[in-house]
């Protein structure tokens, strides 16, 4: 069944909680796109805002921003994916018992450390008692979120979820990652790094504010090229579609020529070489839940009708925009394909 | 299904501790942490150990929740028949918060050195405890990570029957890994919620829990699946429920209303009346909030006076966090297959706020139909899942 993407919010290296990413993109420094934070007193209160970490108060500000543009007060189902939860305090939390030793901690930063307190604190704010969800699993993190989400449609138990991906940037993980080789560097090897915080509200009416159609979400994990080539075409087909008939293919490639590659000899060998391409890793940056924003930019091209220059790949022309096949990997290893229609 | 714990490494061994009553709580013999006085229930054996089993060479970066991990896939897979691939379509869907921490903590804490191989060291977050155990067996190409704290194996669980479910998948492996580690031992320590002696869930003199580890995993698979290849079902997954007690990150409401909600939804699920119970394996960590809100909760579900037997099975195995919805649904089940009731140990007097008591007694030879299994974690997230004997297994 279909789910339709009523409204998306984002906090990226792009102008916060507004549109503008879309037709007027700013340009990402090359090692890493930090995000700019908005005012967040609007959304919460001082007094909670200062227990509240950087990603949290993204959370709060993109989740009750997507609700109220989608005229959603609590919704049926929160369902979040993050790679990483919330750094800040995992590691303040470590760098404590390091320092201090395993005597007199205190259990703030730990509290707030699990995975789900992005999910649960919205939950909270809401005071929504609603099914609640987070998957933590590398770069099919917000894509496990958004597929449980279609599943809780299809099962009929919810008429609207608020799904989101999130995940932080702080100086420790950039180095970490830095030292494993992540980031662009010599040879183009490397992705520029960034940070994520998009939410987004379904739900299984149509609404006047709906941008797209949630049609079906599948992931591939740990297989090699070819039977990744075969599991898209079983999942095109499962949707009753030829590869024809998909009008714009949008990838999550990054820039790392180790791993880009395969989008392009997995979409040749699917697509053919003159299917229309979009990407949007250049624009927003490389991160665990960096997929959301592909979501958000299908969203977009499918309500618009158009796709803008920043965001194109390759030369092949395009002409309507009817359905969007998303297509990301986590480092050529796990896969995830999304089909959006108008 | 599969299983590691304080209490057995695999089924068999599990089954006879709980038969017996011979708990896994004590001291802290593996986790290098100055707090090896609290009891923990830990598993009784070292990586090495752990790796010797797998039939893998030993690694000191090997993260522990993904060894304990791989120890329960591969015995829910052999058990099941399905170890052998032939057929590579089937999920695994693991629930952890704790991930790799363990290697994190050696490397972080202990100032790794140069020669450190940082590739290894991103791979110690929560998915990648999970990808290690599918690349040690070639039946899966779907794999994920729920990780919402001590319910996170309850949550796989819902998620992989929706897998089933929607037509996605015939075969789902569902359940959970945690090791301990020095992180959540200090932060759970820090919350002042671990108690020194072992712990005694719904006495009124209980002093909160203890920490322990494993994984249990069950196979799910559909009624098409099961029929085709004349698979002998263990039991049926009825009902599953979840719900968010949106009261507060780490304390539950005093009326219990997120558990109230996970467990009325997973009866309406099953399509079963409360009376229809025959045995709750609840959450009960030890802690003066969690059973006094779980407790209330069950009188609001089931009536007071018509509670079924309940019993915390965590004062066999400790509390091992995001792998209790694992390893607690295998404990479940065996309680259905064996007809008999896991004793809550170390209870000795009745919580006066409470119009029950739990099951002590260790009662065999029951005719147990339908049993309801709670997980409930940090940031309220509460889930209730219901097994019941299908027709082949009565």
């Amino acid at each position: 069944m279909t789910a339709y993407i009523c409204s998306t919010a984002q906090i990226s290296s792009q102008e916060p909680l507004s549109a503008k990413w879309f037709t007027a993109p700013r340009e990402c420094a090359e090692r890493c796109c930090f995000s700019v934070d908005a005012q967040y007193g609007g959304f919460i209160s001082p007094m909670a805002a200062r227990r509240m970490g950087k990603l949290l108060k993204r959370a709060a500000a993109t989740s009750l921003t997507a609700l109220r543009e989608a005229s959603v007060e609590i919704p049926d189902a929160i369902i979040f994916g993050t790679g990483l939860g919330c750094m800040e305090n995992s590691e303040k939390f470590l760098s404590a018992m390091k320092e201090q030793g395993e005597e007199c901690l205190s259990p703030t930063y730990f509290i707030n450390s699990t995975h789900n307190t992005i999910a649960s604190q919205i939950a909270g704010l809401l005071k929504c008692h609603s099914y609640n969800n987070t998957y933590a699993h590398l770069g099919v993190s917000f894509e496990s979120a958004l597929l449980d989400s279609l599943m809780q449609f299809e099962a009929g138990r919810i008429s609207t979820a608020l799904a989101g991906g999130y995940d932080e940037l702080t100086p420790g993980v950039f180095d970490l990652y830095e030292k494993a080789g992540f980031w662009h560097g010599v040879g183009k090897q490397g992705a520029a790094a960034g940070e994520t915080a998009v939410a987004m509200v379904l739900s299984s009416e149509k609404t006047d504010s709906a941008k797209c159609g949630l049609e079906d979400v599948a992931l591939c994990c740990g297989r090699p090229l070819p039977e990744v080539a075969l599991a898209l075409e079983k999942f095109l087909d499962r949707n009753g579609l030829h590869p024809s008939d998909t009008d714009l293919v949008i990838t999550g490639r990054n820039g790392d020529v180790r791993y880009d590659e395969s989008y392009t000899a997995l979409v040749d060998s699917v697509f053919g070489n003159s299917k229309p391409q979009a990407c949007y890793k250049h624009v927003f940056g490389e991160s665990f839940t960096a997929g959301a924003y592909g979501v958000m930019l299908g969203a977009e091209v499918l309500k618009h009708g158009r796709l803008l220059s920043p965001y194109r790949f390759g030369t092949a022309e395009t002409g309507t925009f009817e359905r969007i096949l998303l297509i990301n990997s986590y480092r050529s290893r796990d896969w995830s394909f999304i089909l959006l229609a108008k | 299904m599969g299983v590691i714990s304080a209490i057995g490494i695999g089924v068999g061994e599990t089954l006879r501790s709980l038969l017996e009553g011979r708990s896994g709580i004590g001291r802290i013999a593996y986790l290098e942490t100055s707090h090896c006085d609290l009891p923990s229930g830990e598993v009784k054996l070292n990586n090495a150990g752990l790796c010797a089993l797998l039939g893998l060479d030993f690694k000191s970066d090997y993260a522990r929740t993904a060894l304990l991990g791989a120890v329960a896939v591969r015995e829910a897979l052999s058990s099941a028949g399905i170890l052998e691939a032939f057929d590579t379509h089937t999920a695994l869907v693991s629930g952890t918060t704790v991930g790799g921490m363990d290697v994190t903590e050696r490397h972080i804490c202990n100032d790794a050195e140069e020669n450190t191989n940082w590739d290894f060291i991103t791979r110690q977050d929560c998915g990648s405890a999970t990808e290690f155990v599918t690349d040690l067996f070639p039946v899966f190409d779907f794999s994920t990570t729920s990780s919402t704290a001590c319910s996170s194996a309850a949550n796989a669980i819902l998620f992989g029957r929706d897998l089933i479910r929607s037509g996605r998948y015939d075969r789902v492996v569902a359940g959970g890994s945690e090791s301990l580690s020095r992180f959540h031992l200090n932060g759970f320590n820090s919350l002042q919620i671990l108690d020194r002696e072992p712990c005694r869930p719904f006495d009124s003199t209980r002093a909160g829990l203890n920490l322990g580890e494993g994984a249990g995993y069950v196979v799910l698979e559909s009624e098409r699946s099961v029929k085709e290849r004349g698979a002998r079902p263990l039991c049926l997954l009825a009902g599953c429920g979840n719900a968010c007690d949106a009261y507060h990150q780490t304390a539950s409401s005093p009326d219990g209303e997120g558990a109230f909600l996970a467990m009325n939804k997973a009866l309406k699920d099953s399509g079963l009346k409360p009376s229809m119970i025959d045995y709750v394996n609840a959450h009960g960590t030890g802690t003066q909030n969690n059973d006094l809100s779980e407790g209330r909760a069950l009188e609001r579900v089931f009536g007071i006076g018509k509670v079924p037997p309940v019993s915390s099975t965590k004062s066999f195995t400790g509390h091992t966090t995001s792998a209790s919805g694992g390893i607690e649904a295998v404990i479940s089940i065996l309680a259905l297959q064996h007809g008999f009731v896991p004793s809550n140990l170390n209870f000795s007097r009745q919580m006066e706020e409470l119009s029950f008591v739990p099951s002590t007694a260790g009662d065999t030879g029951c005719d147990i139909r339908n049993v309801l299994c709670n997980a409930f974690g940090f940031g309220g997230n509460d889930t209730s899942v219901i097994f019941s004997k299908t027709e082949e297994s009565k």
